[in-house]
């Protein structure tokens, strides 16, 4: 694969639950792995530091044709155009992102919940009419339906990537356990 | 063709026009050749009269 | 080949016509009147943030803000720094550097932002040239260098720099013609003196220029600047006659001509640039925006960045004379973004298809042929270019960029170190008019994303919270515009009646316009006299049509300003809808009287009058209407219905040929009294696969934003459900087709009740009588209509002919 698998969406919307799965196809990760693993994320972040300085400088993909990384809404804007991507577009249900971000953050945002899924709604629609504009092809995996009806979104995830990982080994990575906060309401 | 315009004599109801040193608005008015003669007419005023000068500053 | 008529642009910052016509009345503008006399004279509309150097560079290039890049009064310098606004930030081709393209030759002098300077085809001399400040250093007299790049090109500046008058060369001579008792005072440098003597000396430098420009240089197209206007208005409109109360006897015996003298003025240099030029060269005269001269001059200036600007009028000048262009006219309907596109068809070039303003054809003899490119920036020919590239600043996102720092999806690097707090406020600020700029536009969205980006809650600016609560209710974000209020509450930053008012916009917005109208009331106990809330109040009483409520509101408007144009309109819609045809023509041609710019309500008018039976001055008014409006359909289908009925057979035909050449929007609207047969009717049909825009639930029907004027564009389906009282704001530009479904009011009552919980066959006299007033208020609306295609339905099984 020569293009960069570039993993997207909002942030606590499965992100990290996705580049677990693309790890486990065995696609290599673009990682510094600088961040630990912390008590609301228990399978870790695989976060590239250097993403946060995409704005001002976006050459370390230069180094990521042929792995993943994961870039949240709307940062893939600043995606050099030079190389070629492949995209995966989490989307989870904006009042459980809303919910799981302010219990992560450990303060009552209530009075924000509205403002933060304005911010949200713009951050998806610009990501979406980046990816349109400039015809790099996407596809979304839906994180509630990856819980309820796990084997159809990743048929769907598989096909898209052409993976060669078989679908019990993809399913063992979306346990139930990581599904957090759900039932919290 | 530099400070063509000021050799030109202002005319005012034909006859040509004493300069105020203080200036005059219907001069400001005039643009560049109102400007000119006003402040050769100032400059003149204020050689003969060094004094004013000071007392200006 | 044919020689080229020159162009003269004359840009009077701030100009207004209240104090022009007061002394044009006098005598005492003659050379602005010679150029009215023999041309078109109008109002200008200005763009909000109303700012000079956004505004003067919309003008320069026929664009928005948000296009052309030009934000407020400063602008990072690329280093950590601000600096003065300067043509650094303009991302678009100004018309000098179209013309440039074009071999055309200008002077361009004083404009706003045009420092550096840019190499074009002519001469250009900034708005830096005149200033003796270097930074916030005074120069002196005898030391005073010319500005940095602002002489283009460089060799004249020999030529021009003695042209130059310093502030302290003003003497009290010169003062007097505008204050006569300088001399007796006892104060000479009183702060409000200095203020006068540099504009004075701006305006003298900045015209001495510009004539010995036209004198020394050839040119096909000269622009000059002047922003002078504006700071003596800023200055001295408070003394202005008549004194009002809280302004000192002392001061305004004082200041009271400064004003007239500044219009004066201005006068006596355009009759000095009119004397300097021939009969085929074409005169424009305009200004940005008015400046309020009259009862509605602010009485305390608002503490906030550009807070002045409350004082700006929304209507600037706009004068044209020359060969081609009618003569005494008056045309309608400029914007400042019109000056480019016309002065491109002036000179026979192309508009760019991208700009914002349209060519001001109606001040041309007869039909001017207009030429059109797609945009001027890909045009590969050299336009010039600014004279220092160094501190070339490209990157214009700061602040949108600060809300991913925030989140900490990035990291701070784009500050780098001398991002210090004002600095940051600064840029925060330019982002505001931009969000404003987008919101003026219609471009609520992008407007709203920005204001997110650049509120922050712990330093609450009331401008940036009460634009999110617009803009939130503008693009229906109810909950959105809800939480916002909440926190201005607890932040104290705003009135509790302001919040009340815009609560009750969330109420109408969605559908509870007797909830909002409540509240409106509950506001108007507390602020019985504002204007403002009586106008929102008597629009919402129109639109649910009740007659004698909105006529109260817009009379109580007129007892405190009785020259309030839209007041006096509200009332001629309220007898409109009420069937009561003699009063509403009054009404409107009351509105019409006070403001002659009012397309809707001579639309009205004609309306009225057509429905009276008058045809022929129906046909008048509404062929007035229709060069006001060209765009507006529904005109052509009245002139249609019209010449019909008067038998003009080849009108009829030439609007039969208009009609079917535009391409008219149709809506199906499906509505009729909310009972049980309307229900079961948008039930067959959306079982017959007809998909029903809006809501197909009668009783909960979906927010319905009709103070939008656009709203109605917002629903796509095969057939719409309007409910019947929001048939008064069915917007013109749309054909509609109306399946109403008829049904008996008592049996509507009864459907209502059963669905209230209540006995069924309870009787219930006031919504009986409302239902029959909703039903008699339809039908009256649907006989006021041109043209109207209505099918009832009385048997909901005959509804398959929609299918």
């Amino acid at each position: 694969m020569e293009e960069i698998l570039v993993v997207t969406g909002l942030p606590r919307s499965g992100t990290s639950l996705m580049m677990q799965l693309i790890n486990r196809a065995n696609i290599p990760i673009l990682s510094d792995g600088k961040r630990e693993s912390d008590i609301s994320n228990p399978e870790g972040y695989y976060e590239l530091e250097a993403v946060k300085g995409i704005v001002a400088d976006n050459s370390f993909l230069k180094e990521a044709p042929g792995k993943a990384v994961k870039i949240v809404a709307p940062l893939p804007m600043y995606l050099d155009l030079k190389l070629k991507y492949k995209v995966v577009f989490m989307r989870r249900e904006m009042d459980e992102i809303l919910r799981s971000q302010e219990k992560m953050l450990q303060k009552d945002q209530i009075s924000e919940r509205e403002k933060f899924r304005t911010i949200y709604e713009f951050h998806l629609k610009k990501t979406y009419r980046f990816l349109l504009e400039n015809d790099i092809p996407f596809i979304d995996v839906n994180y509630n339906r990856l819980m309820v009806d796990s084997e159809k979104e990743l048929e769907k995830f598989k096909d898209f990537l052409n993976l060669n990982a078989s679908l019990q080994e993809l399913l063992e990575v979306v346990r139930p356990d990581l599904y957090r906060n759900r039932n919290e309401k | 063709m530099k400070n063509k315009s000021n050799s030109k004599k202002i005319l005012y109801g034909g006859k040509p026009y004493n300069v105020p040193p203080g200036g005059s608005l219907g001069l400001l008015a005039l643009g560049n050749i109102g400007v000119r003669a006003w402040k050769e007419s100032r400059d003149n005023y204020l050689e003969k009269n060094p004094i004013q000068r000071e007392e200006k500053k | 080949m044919k020689k080229r008529n020159k162009v003269l642009l004359v840009g009077w910052d701030s100009a207004d016509w209240k104090v022009i016509d007061k002394l044009m009345a006098q005598g005492k503008m003659p050379a602005l009147k010679s150029l009215i006399d023999s041309g078109v004279r109008g109002k200008i509309a200005t763009m909000d943030p109303p700012l000079s150097p956004m505004l003067w560079t919309s003008m320069a290039t026929g664009k928005r803000p948000f296009k052309h890049g030009v934000l407020g009064f400063v602008e990072p310098d690329g280093q950590g720094g601000i600096r003065p606004v300067s043509s650094r930030y303009r991302k678009v081709k100004a018309v000098w550097n179209m013309l440039t393209m074009e071999g055309i030759k200008s002077n361009i002098v004083g404009w706003w932002p045009s420092n550096p300077v840019e190499s074009i085809n002519g001469c250009m001399v900034s708005n830096l040239f005149q200033q003796e400040k270097k930074g916030s250093e005074l120069l002196d007299v005898s030391n005073w260098p010319v500005a940095e790049a602002s002489v283009y090109p460089e060799s004249l500046i020999d030529q021009l720099k003695d042209l130059r008058v310093h502030p302290l060369e003003i003497s009290l001579n010169l003062i007097s013609p505008f204050v006569p008792d300088v001399l007796k005072m006892e104060r000479q440098e009183d702060q409000k003196l200095m203020i006068l003597s540099k504009f004075l000396a701006h305006a003298t430098t900045v015209h001495a220029v510009a004539t010995e420009l036209m004198e020394t240089q050839e040119w096909d197209f000269t622009a000059v600047y002047h922003d002078a206007l504006d700071h003596f208005s800023h200055g001295y409109m408070r003394f202005y006659p008549p004194r009002r109360e809280h302004v000192e006897k002392e001061d305004y015996d004082l200041y009271k001509n400064v004003v007239d003298g500044a219009y004066i003025f201005h006068d006596m240099m355009l009759e000095r640039l009119l004397g300097m030029i021939d009969n085929d060269t074409t005169v424009i005269v305009v200004s940005d925006h008015g400046f309020h001269s009259d009862h509605l001059r602010p009485i305390s200036i608002p503490k906030v960045p550009s807070g002045p600007a409350i004082e700006h009028a929304p209507y600037g000048i706009f004068v044209a004379k020359g060969p081609g262009i009618k003569k005494g006219e008056q045309i309608f309907g400029a914007s400042v973004l019109d000056v480019t596109p016309t002065l491109l068809a002036i000179m026979d070039l192309p508009i760019g298809k991208d700009m914002d303003g349209k060519p001001l054809t109606s001040i041309f003899e007869g039909e001017k042929e207009l030429k059109y490119i797609e945009s001027w920036e890909n045009v590969d020919k050299y336009g010039g270019e600014l004279l220092d590239t160094a501190n070339n600043q490209t990157s214009n996102n700061e602040a949108a960029l600060q809300q991913l720092i925030d989140l900490g999806y990035i990291d701070d690097v784009a500050q780098g170190e001398g991002g210090s707090d004002q600095i940051k406020a600064q840029i925060k600020e330019n982002n505001f008019y931009l969000a404003k700029s987008y919101a003026s536009a219609g471009f609520n969205e992008e407007s709203l994303e920005i204001l997110l980006e650049i509120e922050d809650k712990s330093k609450p600016d009331y401008r940036i919270l009460t634009d999110i609560v617009n803009c939130a209710i503008r693009t229906k974000r109810y909950n959105l515009a809800k939480e916002y209020i909440a926190f201005i509450r607890k932040a104290k930053v705003l009135g509790e009646n302001q919040l009340d008012i815009m609560e009750a916009k969330i109420q109408i917005g969605m559908n509870q316009p007797m909830e909002g109208i409540q509240l409106l009331n509950k506001v108007l106990k507390e602020m019985p006299d504002s204007i403002d809330l009586l106008m929102d109040l008597g629009r919402v009483y129109n639109a649910i049509q009740k007659k004698q409520n909105a006529l109260d509101c817009f009379n109580r408007v007129l007892n405190y300003d009785p020259e309030n144009a839209y007041a006096y309109y509200g009332k001629g819609l309220a007898y409109l809808r009420a069937e009561d045809y003699e009063n509403a023509v009054e009404e409107f041609l009351n509105a019409i009287e006070r403001l002659y710019h009012f397309p809707v309500a001579h639309l009205h008018l004609g309306e009225t009058l057509a429905l009276m039976k008058e045809y022929q001055a129906a046909i008048d008014t509404l062929e007035l209407v229709r060069t006001m409006m060209p765009r507006v359909t529904k005109i052509y289908r009245w002139l249609l219905d019209l010449y019909e009925v008067t038998e003009n057979e080849q009108k009829t035909r030439e609007y039969k040929a208009i009609l079917s050449k535009i391409q008219l929007g149709t809506k199906t609207i499906i509505s009729g009294l909310p009972g049980e047969k309307l229900f079961q009717a948008l039930e067959s049909l959306s079982n017959k696969n007809v998909h029903i825009g809006n809501s197909k639930d009668v009783f909960n029907s979906q927010v319905l934003n009709v103070m939008n004027p656009d709203w109605l564009s917002e629903y796509t389906g095969d057939v719409i459900y309007v409910p019947m009282q929001y048939f008064g704001a069915l917007n013109a530009k749309f054909e509609y087709k109306f399946i109403f479904i008829k049904d008996e009011p008592e049996q509507v009552m009864d459907y209502m009740n059963g669905l209230m919980k209540m006995r069924k066959s309870s009787f219930n006299p006031e919504l009986l009588a409302d239902l029959l007033n909703l039903e008699k208020g339809t039908m009256s609306w649907f006989n006021q209509q041109p043209n109207l295609d209505i099918s009832y339905i009385n048997d909901i099984r005959k509804l398959d002919v929609f299918v």
